[in-house]
């Protein structure tokens, strides 16, 4: 069912959830017959934490108990809007957002867009809109004066108390910032952007953000040099095991350039690659090698994770990563940074960049690049032979909302993929700036505390399930093997946890990975690359 | 913290299971949680692991790459998963406290290989 709720219900003070999630009320999946059941939260947990906008929750902060710990919240609150609106202490996206509060016509065009949305069963509280209708009449109510005078006349009429704040800061979290609203949206507004905004305004003003994100996130990047807690000393073990075994794979002892000044290209990776999925580093290694690329690593502390957390919730933790990778670059005098396969590193360092970090600290005069173009150039240059018959299994193309949709990357890929593979990729639908997020953007993919990774499992995981599913429909044979690719991090992270959960790879046999394996195994000059595998939970 | 008793050893545990101070190890606390962890018997190979595991990390402050792991103790290259079914648990029973939020996401993941079909 859809349950009916008002803006003026996130005020309401009880603990109840304003929309208990169940299996049945979300959208049909194709495919699956015997979905798990939602699991409520433990009498422990309902005790201890807020579970009061839908049962879930990514914060593991105890409730409020005391009239002063509630008002420390409300007033945080107030106190981190009025900046929020202020040119004085907010510039870097304020203009979209004024816009955006100021015009959004309610058409409701982008519920009609969002995974999120659509997948819960068309729940109220998911729309695009409805975070950014509350963030809206509040400001309306306590910062204007025809709101403050007349309040419900002029919709200004949802109370403001700690129940209403922390159902907002669990709002913010229920979007994947992928902005597919905002490109449906006929006048150009951007709801997703008022999400991350509201998560802004929790985590500058009251340190309020999910642990994996701040603490363990960006604090940790920051701290220790990557966000996986991997010391400078550690990355460089890794590289070394890496040469290993790639020399044991191929026969061939490949050296992977680390700190090599006057590189041309410096390559970043995201570090979580080298704990989950090693054979990525390993490959643009033989790549790089075998095309006679001349770049490096870096192993200086960030240099070596491209990774940046802040760029989903805080300006400040933002700046401060790409300015590390901005002045590694330069001190290693390469001529250009080339991001690995990590959508929202595109985003932070091709894109954000250029917006922030001002003066001679702009990455303007430093060439950024998506490796895309890069894999595309190589395998078009010819120095290499392919047999695309070495990828002789079905696949998909996940497109990263970061690298498809914001930046338009969106043929290079498609190129290597025809050029490499034996069969035709089969588009998923819909594909490309169209797409639809993995479920594990703006830092799902690696949030797990209290339920909320089954809140991402069942509903924003939920329609890229279905586009998988969808994709290979008349090949669901298990004896027909199938390769999701996914060039993104996050997003194998998503579908990691989403062929898990619902069993893809047991069912359908559907596996999933990165682009530049399947371009190294395709190379005629050494032994297949590619395991076929699935480490499940 | 919880604190539990196994065959007359007391040992300090954070509220999942991890080693409040890797101090306190030595291989019968490791017996011991093993055993809570429903791994039975520590074997040589199961040992190794651990091992090596507790090195990398007084070395290195870092989770180690699972591949690195089994083939500097030359065990099979799926050693940890194949040996503990889920690594974390190496982890726990090497005593080490609990890994960041990044690592628990991305290596919860690696477990058991099933077969399709």
């Amino acid at each position: 069912m859809r349950y009916n709720v008002r803006f003026k219900d996130v005020a309401k003070l009880t603990d109840e959830p304003l929309v208990p999630l169940k299996v049945e009320d979300l959208e049909k999946l194709p495919g699956i017959d015997d979905e798990s059941p939602i699991q409520p939260p433990s009498a422990k947990w309902l005790e201890r934490y807020d579970f009061s906008l839908d049962g879930h929750s990514p914060f593991e902060i105890l409730k409020p108990k005391t009239q002063e710990e509630k008002e420390r919240l409300v007033f945080g609150f107030m106190s981190g809007l009025e900046k929020l609106l202020d040119p004085q202490s907010n510039w870097t996206f304020l203009r979209i957002l004024k816009l955006t509060l100021d015009y959004c016509v309610r058409c409701q065009t982008c519920s009609e867009a969002c995974h999120v949305y659509i997948s819960s069963g068309r729940q109220e509280i998911y729309r695009p809109t409805f975070r950014s209708e509350i963030l809206r009449r509040l400001y309306q109510r306590y910062f204007t004066p025809s709101g403050k005078l007349l309040k419900s006349f002029v919709g200004a009429d949802i109370e403001l108390n700690f129940k209403t704040v922390w159902r907002l800061l669990e709002l913010a979290y229920r979007c994947n910032v992928c902005r597919r609203c905002a490109m449906y949206c006929p006048i150009g507004v951007d709801n997703a952007l008022i999400a991350r905004e509201i998560r802004k305004l929790f985590s500058q003003e009251m340190g309020l953000a999910p642990l994996e994100i701040l603490k363990k996130g960006t604090q940790q990047h920051l701290a220790v040099g990557s966000s996986t807690g991997m010391t400078p000393a550690a990355f460089k073990m890794f590289v070394e095991s890496i040469e290993e075994d790639i020399e044991e794979r191929i026969g061939k002892k490949i050296k992977i350039p680390v700190d090599k000044k006057g590189a041309d290209i410096l390559l970043i990776h995201n570090a979580g690659e080298f704990m989950a999925w090693p054979d990525n580093p390993a490959a643009f290694a033989i790549l790089f090698d075998a095309a006679g690329i001349n770049y490096t690593l870096s192993s200086e502390p960030l240099g070596y994770d491209v990774v940046g957390y802040g760029l989903w919730f805080d300006d400040m933790e933002a700046t401060r990563t790409l300015l590390r990778h901005v002045l590694i670059a330069k001190e290693l005098g390469v001529k250009k940074i080339v991001v690995g396969e990590c959508g929202h590193a595109h985003k932070g360092l091709c894109v954000i960049s250029d917006r922030i970090l001002p003066g001679d600290l702009a990455l303007s005069e430093m060439p950024r690049e998506s490796c895309f173009p890069l894999f595309w150039d190589i395998v078009k240059s010819g120095r290499i032979k392919f047999d695309p018959s070495r990828n002789n299994f079905h696949t998909t193309l996940h497109d990263s909302c970061n690298i498809v949709r914001l930046m338009g990357i969106y043929k290079p890929q498609r190129d290597v993929v025809k050029a490499v593979c034996a069969k035709p990729t089969r588009e998923m639908t819909p594909h490309g700036a169209f797409n639809y997020c993995c479920g594990g953007g703006s830092g799902f993919a690696i949030m797990n505390t209290l339920n909320f990774g089954q809140w991402r499992k069942k509903v924003s995981e939920r329609m890229k399930t279905k586009q998988v599913i969808e994709a290979f429909k008349d090949v669901l044979d298990p004896k027909e093997q199938k390769y999701v690719i996914a060039a993104c991090s996050n997003c194998k992270g998503a579908l990691r946890d989403l062929i898990g959960h619902y069993g893809l790879f047991e069912k359908y046999n559907i596996i999933y990975g990165g682009l530049v394996e399947l371009i190294v195994n395709a190379m005629v000059d050494i032994p297949p690359f590619l395991k076929w595998e699935f480490e499940t939970h | 913290m919880p604190v539990i008793e196994h065959k007359g050893i007391k040992i300090n545990v954070d509220d999942d299971g991890y080693l409040v101070n890797p101090k306190d190890w030595n291989e019968n606390v490791a017996r011991a949680l093993a055993e809570i962890e429903g791994m039975g018997e520590l074997t040589k190979d199961k040992m190794d692991i651990i091992t090596f595991m507790r090195e990398f990390f007084e070395k290195y402050q870092s989770f180690p790459m699972l591949g690195m792991v089994c083939k500097n103790i030359h065990q099979p290259q799926k050693c940890v998963t194949e040996q503990f079914i889920e690594p974390l648990k190496a982890w726990k029973i090497a005593g080490l406290s609990k890994p960041g939020p990044m690592v628990l996401g991305y290596i919860k993941g690696h477990s058991f290989i099933v077969k399709p079909g």
